[in-house]
């Protein structure tokens, strides 16, 4: 599920009566950046768009809005966020606020009825490893795998597993692994996860194709524009 | 007999191999595009004729359907011509096979905007 606007709106509401201003920014890449500032209240989420997984992401706040920042959406104020988010992000482990874990109660109160409706998810029968220390779910299926072969194979993985989590919320756990929610299909997963463990050649054997190729033929495709 | 690879597998490569940056899954996947739909007469000569490498695995839409759909959602504008070409040499334009390939383009329209390309 995706944070959008409007659902950061339908969870916040409730919590904050005189919630005044809410400002969506969006930076290139996998980072999406929320913030919600009031007179009494200043939050920053920075939510991991690969992950795709609602509020998996660091929450800050602050009861003083910082001035000026959340005025502007300029590329400056994007980077005032990010040195303000480190910030405050080490004064959050030190002692977090009444609002955080509101918010955080909040948000697990909101979460659990979409919880009750979904069946467990089942294990997936070809890809989980018992020595492997991440479980990846697509829909309903969990693959327990290395969390280092998927950095090695995938740079997003890699970005991915090298973020230090949170303290207080370390996300959804599973037997002592982290769970982390993939939007992707499952049957698209197995199919990358074939190719990772079992290699390239099971899903395909393109090498034949080529040999019927004049060389000619190869250079060409190789220099043709991707 | 030639190796085929379904285009199942086909899609979950390109897409997600995409999506997560693993280059020599997309490079495997365009490979196999670059030689089925081919943009050059050259290429055509050459790799026509035979049987086709991609099939259509378990799905019920036919391959060139999928590849069109895959080529609009990935930005893959090269397969597009050839692609839409065996589109309508293998399909008699009656309304249905109209409906479902825009069916097809419609469903990658959402997509697209569920992955933020126009939003």
């Amino acid at each position: 599920m995706r944070v959008t606007e409007s659902r950061l709106e339908v969870v916040f509401r409730p919590v904050f009566q005189n919630l005044n201003h809410l400002k969506f920014h969006r930076r290139r890449g996998e980072t999406e950046i929320f913030i919600i500032s009031s007179p009494s209240l200043y939050l920053v989420f920075i939510v991991l768009k690969s992950l795709e997984l609602e509020f998996r992401a660091i929450l800050v706040s602050q009861r003083q809005s910082p001035e000026g920042i959340s005025r502007s959406t300029s590329q400056s104020a994007v980077q005032q966020m990010f040195s303000l988010f480190r910030r405050l992000f080490r004064i959050q482990k030190s002692k977090p606020s009444t609002i955080s874990q509101a918010l955080l109660a909040k948000r697990r109160e909101t979460e659990e009825p979409e919880d009750k409706g979904k069946s467990p998810p089942v294990q997936s029968t070809s890809y989980w490893f018992d020595d492997g220390g991440v479980i990846i779910q697509a829909e309903n299926t969990q693959y327990r795998v290395h969390q280092s072969l998927l950095s090695r194979h995938s740079t997003i993985f890699n970005d991915m597993f090298s973020l230090p989590q949170p303290a207080m919320d370390p996300g959804p756990t599973s037997e002592g692994c982290p769970v982390i929610f993939l939007s992707d299909k499952a049957t698209d997963l197995e199919h990358v996860l074939s190719v990772i463990y079992d290699g390239i050649r099971r899903g395909i054997s393109l090498r034949l194709y080529f040999l019927n190729l004049i060389p000619q033929q190869l250079g060409f495709m190789t220099c043709e524009q991707r | 007999m030639r190796a085929t690879m379904s285009v199942d597998f086909l899609s979950a490569i390109l897409r997600l191999g995409k999506k997560y940056d693993i280059g020599y899954l997309c490079e495997e996947g365009l490979k196999l595009l670059r030689l089925e739909f081919p943009t050059t007469l050259e290429i055509w000569h050459a790799c026509s004729g035979g049987d086709t490498r991609i099939n259509p695995g378990v799905g019920t839409t036919s391959v060139v359907m999928t590849v069109i759909g895959l080529s609009h959602e990935l930005s893959i504008p090269r397969c597009l011509p050839v692609a839409y070409f065996r589109f309508v040499t293998s399909n008699t334009l009656v309304s249905s096979s109209l409906r479902r390939l825009l069916l097809v383009i419609n469903n990658i329209g959402a997509l697209g905007i569920y992955l933020g390309k126009f939003g």
